[in-house]
Formats: C-alpha cells, structure tokens, sequence
C-alpha cells in the first residue's frame, strides 16, 4: 500500500492538501485509490496532517506497517505547505525503514515515480536577485593595530632556572588569565620553585611566557602534573602538544636518570574542561575517577587521570575511544532534532553523555546574504534532516528501535524552520512508534550545562538564558518548574549587539567580533546607559532588561562622533568596550540581584550570547565574591545543538508524550518544557 | 489597484504621545488590514507596534520580532502578526523584492489576515506588492522628537 500526500492539490476555491492511499497508480489518475482527506486551512497542514494520517489508516482498516512507499510532491514554490509535507514524509519514511519518493508536479497532478530516489527540493531561482555587502557604518572610527597573528617560529620552550622577579610576574599573570579563582599565588610558585620538587616548563614567545607547565617529582618514580596552561591569545597553535611533550621529556629524562622503567603520572582536571581532558588522553591519561565538588568558585568536579605506561612503552596512547560511555539496556536514549534557525542539529544522548551528535549549518550561505534568510533555512533543513538522523543513528550505534523517546524543538524561532523539525518529528514518531516531545528551546539552551558536568544540574537554581533573541532570567523551582522572573521589553541582548554591529561596519553576526574587539578597549570611555537599573524600575522592571534604548543610544554617539574631527575621535575598540560593558553590567546586575532576593546558590548560563567572554568573566567574578557556584556550558554548547534538546529527554521521560497534532510556535510561555 | 491615497502628518513629543497615536490607529484598524511601519534603526517601530498591541487588546510581553522575523499575537477580536523584515534586507544592496514577499507567506500571512492583522517593520522593501495597507513612516528628530506620517493605500 502507498500513502502519497499531495501538498498542491487545486481544489475550486483553493489550494490544499491531499492524503491519499492508493494500491496502484496509473498515468493522470490515482486508480484504487482507498480513501482520500483534504485538508484546505493551509495553517492548520502542521497540526491535521500525523492526524488525518492515522484516520485514514484506521478507516481503511490499515496499519502503518502496510506502507511499502511514502511520496509528496516537489514544486519550485517556496510554500510552507510543501515543506511541511516533505519533513513528514521523510520522517516517516525513516521510521517504517521504506523508500521516500519527491516527485515534480505537473498541471496534470501526474503520478509519482516511485523508482526514484527522493528528491531534494530544487534551489529557489529567486536568491538571484539577493546580493550582499558589508554594511557602510556610520563613521568610520579609527582601529588600533590589533596584535598581529602570532608567528609559529618565535615559540621557544624553556624549562626555568631561576626565579627573577620579572619571571615571577609573567607566570603570575597566566595563572590570573587563566585560572582566576584557583590560581597560584606569587608566593606558592615561589615556595614550589624553591622547594626542589617542581620542575617548571614554559613556553615563551618572544622572550615572554605564554604556556607553563608544574611538574611535581613525588617519590623516584611518582610525577603529577599539576597545572598545563596556555595563554588565550596563543590557543589554537597546539603549543598544549608542544608542552606536553616537553613535560614528558622531563619525566623521562627524571626516571630514566634513576634507572626506572615503570612509573605513574598523575594529574586532575575540571570535568567540564573537555579540551583539555582529550588533550591529556591523546597523551595516555585516563579518566580513573571523578570527585565531587574538588573545584570551587565554581563548585565543580574533578576528573583524575593516570597515566602509568608512559616509562613502559614511552608512546602516547592515542586511542581515544576505549573510555567512552557505554550504554546500559534500561539507560533512557534520546534523539534530539533541532531547527529553529539555521543550524539543523541532530543528536543522541542518554545520561547527559553525548553518543553522537550531527550538526549542519546553512550559516555561510546567511553571511552571504547578510542575515538569516528563513527560506533557505528551512531548505536546508530539509536537505540534511534526515542523514543528519541516519548518520547519527550510526554513530551511537544504535538502531532506532533502541531510542526511548524522540525529542524535538517546536518553539521559539523562525516558524519556518521549526516546521520542519516538527513535522519530521512527526513522521518518526509515527513510523518508529516512538513518544515525541515537542520541546521549548529556551529550556534546551539553559540544561546545555549538564551536556558539560555529565550530570543534573540541581533542582533549584537561577538561569540565564541570553541569545540573539531572548534575555531571560529564570528560576528552576522544581524538576521541570520553572518561574520567569524577568526578559527583555523590546530587543535581546545579542540582538542589539548586531544591530550595534551593523552600525559599526561589521557583518552579522556581529557578536564574536565586538568581543573580541572589546577585548582591546577602555570599557569605561563612554558611559552608556543601564536601562532599567534606576530606583523607579524597581517594581514594575525589576528583573526585566531593555535594549533598544542602548542601541539607540550607540547610534546617537556615533553620530555626535562623526561631528568631530578623524583625531578627536574615539577609538573602534574603546567605543565596543564601552558598549559590550554597558550591556554585560545589566546583565550581570540584574543576575546577581535576583540571585541575592531569592537566595539562589546556583546561577546557570545558557544561550549564544552566553559565549560573551566579557559576561562570563564578569558572572564568575561576582559569583566569586558571594560564593555562589556558577555553572556554564561549553562554547560549542552555547550556540544551537541538538545535544541540548536531546539532553531533555531524560527530564521529561516519566511526563506523557505529546499528542501528534502539535504545532510550531515562534512565541511561548517560557516556563513550560514540553509545549 | 485603486489608489485612494490620504495622507496625515503627526508631531510627536512625548512617549506618552506616541501611545494615544498608537490608541487612535488601533481604532481604525480593521480585520484584514496591514500596517507598514518604516523609519531608521532607533526612530521607534517596534515601540509604536508595541503600543499598537496593547491597544488591540493583546497581554502577552511584545518584544522586537526581529530574530524570529514573525511573531503571533492574540488581541482582543483579532489575530497579530507582528513581522520584521530587517533580517531580510540589512546589508543588502538589491534585494528581490518578490523573494521578500514570499517570506510573508511563509508566517502564514495570508491566512492570519482572514482572522486578523498585520504589522510589519521595515514594510517599504514590500511596497512594490499590491497590498492594502496603512503606511506609518516615523522620523527621529534631532531633539528627539518624532514626525510621523501616516497614508492608507487601498
């Protein structure tokens, strides 16, 4: 039996869409056909359609596993309605394990051909006309040289001699950069130089330290590793190999001068410093235990590792998988689909552990065009959903029957793309006989962090969330409760920052840039406002934000510099320093003061705009100072995943599933998990 | 298309002024209709649509539709779809501008219009379309003023 769905069916007075179940076709004429449904309110195609489906199986006395081909039309038109379709029919596809067909519509209505492969939709011709440019800002302020990119030649290893004072002060000012709250201080590297026992391996760049390493001799035979650090501006140049290897010299040339020939090296790690735990795998460490709550400011757990074949063999162990999770038969699996704006992202996860994650993004087509364009997102969607599912069914390696529930993004976001994603939701459930979630994005992006401490986070805590389209704060009250305190009345805080962004000449997304930019700034140059912060918001705003203001305010200072004279004018980084510091300090105010009012222990972090390095050294700092454990997630969490929405699985397993008449939703009531 | 166009100029003070404007254009606003809102980043659409809102009646927080480009809205009697097209034409040179009114379509503006209205910013990158609306064009002063002009085209 063929199930074939026609999304462009010409009825008298209107387009609509056509269900029908057909035993055979003949050219122009669906023969035999069972029974057909059509559904006219273009609308309600998102929420009728799984349903009209089982309908028509149930009255025709059906069942899903009689389906041998599922099939939907193709026309060049970018409508909803089609793609809707298209995302259900792939889906279900995918969960009855049969062949998808597109076919191209003719005025006939002709017949499907069902020994083709499914089509991808066709490239819409009307992208022609789009053409993009970087945008003419304002004024033209002045640019300080940035430090230029760091040349590979100049990185020396040194291992330390003596202590001058200058030394102390360089090693110093690593540990603040990178360690802030468990640093060393000048008097502990002192005590350790002297003591005998460490040996201290840096790499310098151009005379300066940028990389340390502490190596600690315990007994003859015994080493730990007690810091391997790299400065910031020099990450990404694999000077962690490069110290590492250096290190291990060390050790060797230490034990082989003692005539040893075993020996064990310990170190320990923040769990969530997943960079550097692969590092140290890479180099024959493993993972032999996790202590809770080691670190603190933030409070967080320890990783220990060993490594005790270094001497034995003397080559690192580079297979990085043998200490992967393993899945246990009742460890509840989620899929995660996630396409609510321009990153289609597919995961499995059980446990907080990621056992396979895809991720596809239509983004440098977007830069292209100088924005997100929702038609191309949602074509893009479609394009890859369903590999991107096949694909990461494989990784984990796992069949879809051992998937306990399929979760997906339903709201908030571009309505188009959410469409997709739900439909194709849809269609899984419905062919795979799985629950579906329909999942509230927001709530994705705030338990990203357990993706980070591969465990739940506490069931009371203050959220964060702040992205390109919200700045919300949150309050967790129970398992899946949440309270909204407070968001934004007009624009998001990422939102202003591209806004701000074009103003100032630079492409979207202007986020990373004015960072990094402002990274090299005086924050205190202008003053801008802090809206909504005064006494007199106290009750009616008293954790809602507002940044339009600020953003009118940016485009007012621009204009008053452009009266002055090129010299008088202030400088690029200073004026984004100044504005990233206005944004982050209501943020971070805001925060604290809820933290404070409801004696929250535990603040959380999540959304894009939460890969602000200036907003997260500000929270750690002020968290710092009042001991409350803040607890954020990874960068490549931070942005768009579907780890984060299968992540939710696990949370809301024991509560019913979604019926299948759920529809995408662009705005929602944020304290709901499932919609 | 018919044309009656009729046009009408508003000085604006105050915010408090800007929200009976909002007050006296929510009276006139009928079912079916479709109000353009045009002006430079920061005169203040997405505070007049705001206003606009709540005078036809909808609670829920209004916030700038701009990431998402449409938001749903249930007012009083109608359906609000509040659109932005800022997204689709920021940094462009040329842009087609049927391309841009297909994205309509694709927040169900059509259907939404049989049950409500529409409100969409940066509505002049659409104007090219033969769509009845009331054009609201608002201008930032230098004082911080704002001149506001309004004209249905039918």
């Amino acid at each position: 039996m063929k199930l074939f769905i026609n999304s462009a069916r010409q009825t008298e007075s209107k387009t609509a869409c056509e269900v029908v179940i057909v035993h055979e076709y003949s050219a122009f004429e669906y023969k035999n056909t069972t029974y057909r449904s059509i559904i006219t309110n273009g609308r309600a195609i998102a929420e009728e359609l799984p349903v009209i489906v089982s309908k028509l199986l149930n009255e025709t006395g059906h069942e899903f596993h009689d389906i041998t081909h599922v099939a939907t039309n193709i026309t060049d038109a970018p409508s909803m309605r089609l793609r809707i379709c298209c995302a259900y029919v792939s889906g279900l596809a995918r969960g009855l394990g049969v062949k998808a067909v597109g076919y191209k519509m003719t005025e006939n209505n002709s017949e499907p051909d069902f020994t083709q492969e499914f089509l991808p939709l066709p490239q819409y011709v009307g992208d022609a006309g789009v053409t993009a440019n970087v945008p003419e800002p304002i004024v033209h302020l002045e640019k300080k040289s940035l430090l230029p990119e760091p040349d590979e030649n100049e990185y020396k290893v040194e291992i330390l001699r003596d202590m001058s004072e200058e030394t102390l002060n360089e090693l110093y000012k690593l540990e603040e950069e990178l360690f802030a709250r468990d640093k060393w201080s000048k008097e502990s590297l002192e005590a350790a130089f002297n003591s005998g026992i460490y040996t201290f391996v840096c790499i310098k760049y151009k005379g300066k330290i940028v990389a340390s390493s502490y190596l600690a001799q315990r007994d003859i035979n015994i080493f730990d590793i007690d810091s391997v650090g790299v400065s910031t501006a020099h990450q990404g140049k694999s000077l962690g190999n490069m110290l590492m290897n250096s290190v291990f010299d060390q050790i060797k040339a230490g034990a082989f001068a003692a005539k040893q020939t075993e020996g064990i090296v310990n170190l320990e790690v923040r769990v969530s410093n997943e960079r550097a735990i692969n590092l140290y795998k890479k180099f024959g460490f493993i993972p032999i235990r996790q202590v809770k709550a080691y670190y603190k400011n933030p409070l967080e757990d320890a990783v220990f590792m060993m490594n005790t074949d270094l001497l034995s063999t003397g080559t690192p162990n580079l297979d990085e998988s043998q200490h992967c999770f393993t899945l246990n038969n009742d460890d509840v699996v989620s899929l995660g689909i996630e396409t609510s704006c321009d990153e289609t992202g597919v995961a499995v996860v059980s446990n907080h552990h990621i056992l396979a994650e895809k991720l596809a993004t239509s983004l440098n087509k977007h830069i292209e065009y100088g924005g997100v364009i929702p038609e191309i997102a949602a074509r893009e969607h479609i394009q890859t959903i369903d590999t991107l599912v096949q694909k990461a069914l494989e990784d984990a390696k796992i069949d879809i029957s051992r998937v306990d529930n399929i979760c997906v993004t339903t709201a908030p976001g571009l309505i188009g793309c959410l469409n997709v994603g739900s439909a194709y939701a849809k269609g899984l459930s419905m062919g795979a006989k799985k629950p579906v979630y329909a999942l509230n994005h927001l709530i994705g992006h705030l338990m990203a962090a357990e993706l980070a401490t591969k465990s739940s986070l506490p069931q009371q805590f203050l959220g964060l969330i702040v992205s390109g389209g919200h700045s919300d704060l949150l309050l967790r009250v129970g398992r899946t409760a949440f309270k909204h305190l407070g968001g934004t009345i007009d624009d998001a805080a990422g939102e202003a920052f591209d806004k701000v962004g074009r103003i100032l000449g630079i492409n979207y997304p202007a986020g990373k840039e004015i960072d990094s930019f402002a990274k090299h700034g005086n924050p205190n140059s202008i003053q801008f406002p802090r809206p909504l912060t005064g006494a007199k918001y106290d009750q009616l705003h008293r954790y809602d934000f507002s940044f339009s203001g600020l953003k009118t305010a940016a485009i007012r200072e621009l204009e008053a510099q452009k009266q002055l004279t090129p010299n008088d004018r202030i400088g690029f980084e200073d004026f984004c320093a100044s504005f990233q510091e206005a944004v982050v300090d209501v943020l971070v105010n805001k925060t604290m003061r809820a933290a404070t009012e409801f004696n929250q222990t535990t603040i959380v972090l999540g959304g894009g705009f939460s890969a602000n390095s200036r907003l997260r050294a500000k929270l750690q700092d002020k968290c710092a100072e009042r001991g409350i454990s803040l607890i954020m997630p990874e960068i490549k969490y931070c942005t768009d995943n579907g780890s984060m929405i299968a992540n939710l699985g696990a949370l809301v397993q024991d509560q019913p599933p979604n019926s299948l008449d759920f529809s995408a939703k662009s705005v929602l009531p944020l304290e709901c998990v499932v919609v | 298309m018919t044309s009656a166009n009729i046009l009408k100029h508003f000085s604006i003070q105050t915010l408090e002024e800007l929200q009976s404007f909002a007050k006296a254009v929510a009276k006139e606003i009928q079912k079916g209709d479709t109000v353009f809102l045009s002006g430079n980043l920061g005169a203040g659409k997405t505070t007049f649509a705001k206003f606009l809102c709540v005078n036809l009646g909808v609670t829920d927080q209004v916030v700038s539709p701009t990431y998402t480009i449409s938001k749903e809205y249930a007012g009083e009697n109608m359906l609000v779809l509040h659109i932005d097209l800022y997204r689709l034409i920021s940094d462009k040179v040329s842009v087609d501008y049927n391309y841009i009114y297909t994205q309509l379509e694709n927040s169900f503006y059509k259907e939404i219009l049989e049950e409500g209205i529409a409100i969409v910013e940066w509505g002049e990158s659409i104007a090219n379309q033969t769509i009845p609306r009331i054009e609201i064009k608002i201008v930032r002063n230098v004082d911080e003023t704002r001149a506001i002009t309004m004209e249905t085209v039918r």
